[in-house]
């Protein structure tokens, strides 16, 4: 009975261990920022002017075009479609107010990063963003209610526009902190 | 008293509730119903991820809570010890988050009834090699029973774009959380719901 007590204790250590460097070296990898405010949107890459960062409630200020109360189709990995109801910030119009891109959008991709290192599977043609600026959003209301466990900032990008093979949902990035412009 | 006695007996009616019997009862459907209905209700509306995602900073690590969703199968399971009430279970529990709309449509269901296979794989397995009563058995069969789902939906999901070191943490949360919560705490609460009075059927 105490050497499989031994055992149990050994494993529980190395287990621990494993979640901890593992954990670290992630943290390492992935550049992420442990103190960066959830308030906060950063918007850097090389096809910006110069790394640009926003809070929340500049975000909802007039001078950028909200989008209010607008229904999203999305459609998840296993092809189902559900509709949700969001208020936001067009991406397109903090871009174009703030006079940020070096380049035109045809020859720039953007790509959403969350605080908790997830990011949205790969870059995007930007012109997307310039041709439905309703429906490519920075959200920070679902269901007329303020975003919580999943914001307070979320992308997200209606399905009707997503490039052919990809998933909405996927792009539909909650906890958003930066989105890179290359 | 003696009158008294007859009198009391006649007032009840034999129900064909028998114990030490292999077959399921009643009392297995009523037990199965109630706690796959409570799971689901719990499953599709409490948002237990949010206990995780003050703390720690990337994403997967909510699978450290996901035992909450198997933790019904090893109740059922500690009070009937019939490994066919963990599938009733599980599909009463799937069938209600279908219902409250989970965005993975009937597939949920599916998920549950897997997970109750690898469940009661891990009891099998336990039971065989003298662990069925145990912490240690119960531990690795909820980790086991907990374990399958996290890689199915990171699949399905198609998260191949996620850094690997991401996949494995998610993989080991999901396999600890099956121990502490499907496996331990299951356990300990089973022991509770008994030491309460409430009949087991084994």
């Amino acid at each position: 009975m105490e050497s499989r007590n031994f055992y149990i204790l050994i494993i529980s250590i190395t287990l621990g261990l494993a979640v901890f460097w593992l954990t670290v070296y992630a943290v390492i990898t992935l550049d992420v920022d442990l103190f960066q405010s959830s308030q906060t949107l950063v918007i850097k890459g090389e096809g910006i002017t110069s790394e640009f960062s926003i809070s929340l409630n500049e975000l909802k200020s007039d001078k950028y075009l909200q989008v209010t109360d607008r229904e999203f189709k999305i459609v998840n990995s296993f092809e189902t479609e559900y509709y949700v109801t969001y208020s936001g910030v067009s991406l397109w119009s903090i871009l174009e107010v703030e006079n940020l891109l070096v380049q035109s959008p045809e020859e720039l991709k953007f790509q959403f990063w969350a605080r908790d290192a997830y990011h949205s599977p790969k870059p995007i043609n930007l012109s997307i963003a310039q041709n439905s600026p309703n429906l490519v959003i920075l959200a920070y209301e679902e269901n007329g209610r303020p975003l919580f466990e999943t914001g307070p900032i979320r992308s997200v990008i209606d399905d009707t526009i997503i490039p052919i093979g990809e998933y909405s949902s996927q792009y539909s990035v909650q906890k958003l902190s930066t989105i890179i412009i290359e | 008293m003696k009158d008294q006695d007859n009198n009391f007996r006649e007032n009840y009616r034999e129900t064909g509730f028998l114990v030490n019997i292999k077959k399921i009862t009643n009392l297995d459907l009523l037990y199965s119903t109630i706690i796959g209905v409570l799971g689901g209700i719990i499953s599709s509306l409490i948002p237990f991820s949010l206990l995780i995602k003050v703390w720690y900073p990337l994403t997967g690590g909510t699978q450290l809570v996901s035992g909450h969703h198997v933790i019904w199968a090893s109740i059922i399971y500690g009070l009937t010890k019939k490994k066919p009430t963990i599938f009733l279970t599980m599909f009463s529990k799937g069938l209600l988050e279908f219902l409250f709309g989970d965005p993975w449509g009937l597939l949920i269901i599916l998920v549950n009834i897997i997970e109750a296979f690898f469940l009661s794989l891990g009891f099998f397995i336990m039971e065989k090699i003298g662990e069925g009563e145990t912490k240690l058995g119960w531990a690795i069969a909820g980790g086991m029973g907990n374990f399958f789902q996290a890689p199915f939906f990171w699949v399905i999901n198609q998260r191949w774009y996620l850094h690997w070191s991401l996949w494995v943490l998610a993989f080991i949360f999901a396999f600890l959380s099956g121990i502490l919560i499907v496996g331990l705490l299951g356990r300990t609460v089973k022991n509770y719901l008994i030491k309460a009075g409430v009949p087991t059927t084994y």
